[in-house]
């Protein structure tokens, strides 16, 4: 076994290994949803037979991967940007928490309001003028004109 | 003649003044996000899925057809313009596209690949015109153990072909099958694998996937990189020299004709379609050092072959009622949720949808020609639309789309959650198609595994018991001996690697 596996932060470097890792979680996610579904039997197969299958196969490539990404040393080139990630996916939850009960316009504005904080190409003396925009379309084009069940207002 | 018949009923179907609309509206967005980088088409159809449950079944199908042979076109014009591919499959024309701008010969690059495209969407139409008949009476011999070995070879076929490693494509197939088997299945009233959440007792949204995969991802990816700066070589005259047109000719036919092939193979389409053609002109060309310096056969060839795949791509779908890529999977939810169930059914219950969808690609096609010629300069204008102003819209429509599906907040953070996966995917190098793949696949390979298991008493034999079953699943080993060919592995990641 080479060297690096005495040396942590090294191996979480490592294209391979965190492939391994990924595919793992990926794998015990898969179980978990599995839970006690009934398996049943070749001729009469439950509804968790086939679910069990590709999860345990699933399990078995992660370990699989983990375990050959201790001789591959490539390591991982990319580096992970926190802020498009964080902000993006906050947006969009943002716009999913308020649409429901305070309609689409206040969801568009401040999904749009949260996104511009993404990246620093956004010009904030803009965010007002796209927000409006945005925020007509959506109550205009989408709910009045092709008749989404949305509300505009909040209820 | 069965073949003119059917063509006219088409015609008949597409040339309604609705259909006509939809059509072009269809090919403008196209060519649209085609030639806009950072959006692309697999996205854009599923954002606007739930837009078109509004449209009767044949006009949805022929504006979102109508999106993704646009965007090819589209793709094309920032491919030579700015030396960055549009939509994916114009990777292979920035090579000798943009170099050619660069010798100021943009506006011929592009006349030759508008011709192009449009001779080789004439010929893929008829083509699938003149197939997919046959394929569909064939189709209709299969049972469920065949169903289950075409669609395996289908998956197989995906991994092959995928860009990254084999085994991270063939996780990525066995976690979007395990997404795809979530909900109620057709043989227990529980919903399954939902962890309780009442919103994925009818399944996961597919359209939350999808946006999120290949809309949120490509979102926070492009952020990462530096997209403000992009130059556009002024365009001059359109024209093309006679030299230059007497030298596209044959790439143009051989490129439609590799195209229209690997488009029709699962897992292929018009990614594969455009390098394939590309590889084959230069391997065949008496000058190959020309190649990359600006040979308009590099710009001719692929160009064509990704409009003929784009289109040929169609037939497994609707002839197999099998998906061979990660638009062909839109295609196919967009299709259920008309209520029309893919697969060799539809040219028999369907036929005016079938024959109209086939004529529209035929007209959209014309359509694009006029568009993409005459109008080119406004295209090119709106490559000046800066990311900053694009990225909110294109959120703004994803989270709508994803929400107005079946009005579920749950299915908005679904689209969070697999953005984020996707993001994770990107940097480990994990592809989405076959994710999308399995996920459509893996529940009709287990419904027609377990009727397949149901009729031979639990005997796995009866799969290769059964001569086409045996032929699809001999093809599949003999796929993935290749793949063990350390000579062939390395052909692949050379013929298949991006960028």
């Amino acid at each position: 076994m080479p060297r690096a596996i005495l040396n942590a932060p090294a191996l979480l470097r490592r294209r391979e290994f965190l492939s391994g890792l990924f595919v793992l979680a990926l794998g015990g996610f898969c179980l978990l949803a599995v839970g006690d579904l009934e398996i049943g039997t070749v001729t009469e197969m439950g509804p968790g037979y086939v679910p069990n299958a590709v999860a345990w196969l699933i399990v078995l490539a992660g370990a699989g991967m983990t375990l050959a990404g201790f001789w591959d040393a490539a390591e991982v080139e990319e580096t992970v940007h926190w802020r498009p990630l964080l902000v993006i996916s906050a947006a969009v939850c943002v716009f999913g928490l308020l649409v429901d009960r305070y309609g689409i316009v206040l969801a568009v504005v401040a999904s749009t309001y949260v996104a511009s904080f993404a990246s620093p190409i956004t010009r904030h003396r803009e965010t007002p003028y796209l927000c409006v925009v945005l925020a007509a379309l959506g109550a205009f084009a989408f709910v009045k004109g092709l008749g989404l069940a949305i509300p505009i207002w909040p209820r | 003649m069965d073949l003119l018949q059917n063509i006219a009923l088409g015609m008949s179907v597409a040339a309604g003044f609705e259909n006509l609309l939809f059509c072009f509206l269809g090919v403008l967005l196209g060519t649209l996000i085609g030639v806009l980088p950072g959006i692309g088409a697999v996205a854009t159809m599923a954002m606007l899925l739930p837009l078109t449950f509004h449209l009767a079944p044949t006009t949805s199908l022929i504006m979102l057809a109508g999106i993704y042979y646009g965007a090819q076109y589209g793709g094309s014009t920032t491919a030579i313009l700015v030396n960055l591919p549009g939509e994916a499959n114009s990777v292979a024309t920035t090579l000798d596209g943009y170099a050619m701008a660069k010798r100021g010969r943009a506006g011929a690059a592009l006349a030759i690949a508008a011709i192009g495209s449009f001779f080789a969407g004439t010929v893929s139409t008829l083509l699938i015109a003149q197939f997919g008949p046959a394929m569909a009476a064939l189709a209709l011999k299969f049972g469920p153990v065949e169903y289950f070995s075409l669609m395996l070879l289908g998956l197989v076929c995906s991994m092959v072909l995928a860009a990254g490693a084999l085994h991270k494509a063939v996780v990525m197939i066995l976690f979007g099958v395990f997404l795809g088997l979530a909900g109620t299945d057709a043989n227990s009233p529980m919903p399954r694998l939902t962890f309780g959440v009442d919103a994925m007792a009818d399944g996961m949204s597919f359209v939350a996937i999808a946006v999120g995969l290949f809309g949120i991802t490509e979102i926070i990816l492009n952020l990462e990189r530096d997209l403000t700066r992009i130059g556009a070589i002024p365009l001059r005259d359109l024209f093309p020299t006679r030299e230059e047109l007497r030298e596209s000719a044959g790439p143009i036919v051989r490129g439609t004709f590799l195209g229209s092939v690997l488009g029709v193979l699962p897992g292929g389409g018009a990614l594969l379609a455009s390098f394939g053609a590309y590889a084959l002109e230069k391997k065949i060309s008496k000058t190959p050092e020309r190649f990359g310096k600006g040979a308009i056969a590099g710009v001719a060839a692929p160009e064509a072959a990704n409009n003929a795949g784009a289109q040929t791509s169609f037939i497994p779908l609707l002839t197999l009622g099998v998906p061979s890529n990660a638009i062909m999977a839109v295609m196919a939810g967009a299709m259920t949720i008309q209520g029309v169930i893919p697969g060799p059914q539809v040219m028999v219950e369907h036929a005016p949808l079938f024959w109209g969808m086939i004529a529209s690609m035929w007209i959209g096609n014309l359509m694009l020609l006029v568009l993409n010629l005459p109008l080119v300069g406004l295209w090119v204008k709106l490559l000046q639309v800066p990311y900053r102003l694009m990225f909110p819209a294109i959120l703004f429509f994803s989270a709508i789309g994803v929400y107005s599906i079946a009005n579920a907040s749950f299915d908005v953070y679904l689209a969070v959650m697999m953005g984020v996966l996707g993001y994770v995917m990107a940097k480990l190098g994990f592809e989405a198609t076959p994710l999308v793949l399995g996920f459509i696949l893996g529940p009709m390979m287990e419904e027609n595994f377990k009727r397949a298991m149901l009729l031979s008493g639990g005997d796995a034999a009866t799969f290769i018991e059964r001569p086409i079953s045996a032929g699809l699943l001999l093809i599949c080993a003999l796929m993935l001996g290749l793949m063990l060919l350390p000579s062939f592995a390395k052909t692949r990641q050379v013929a298949l690697k991006e960028d």
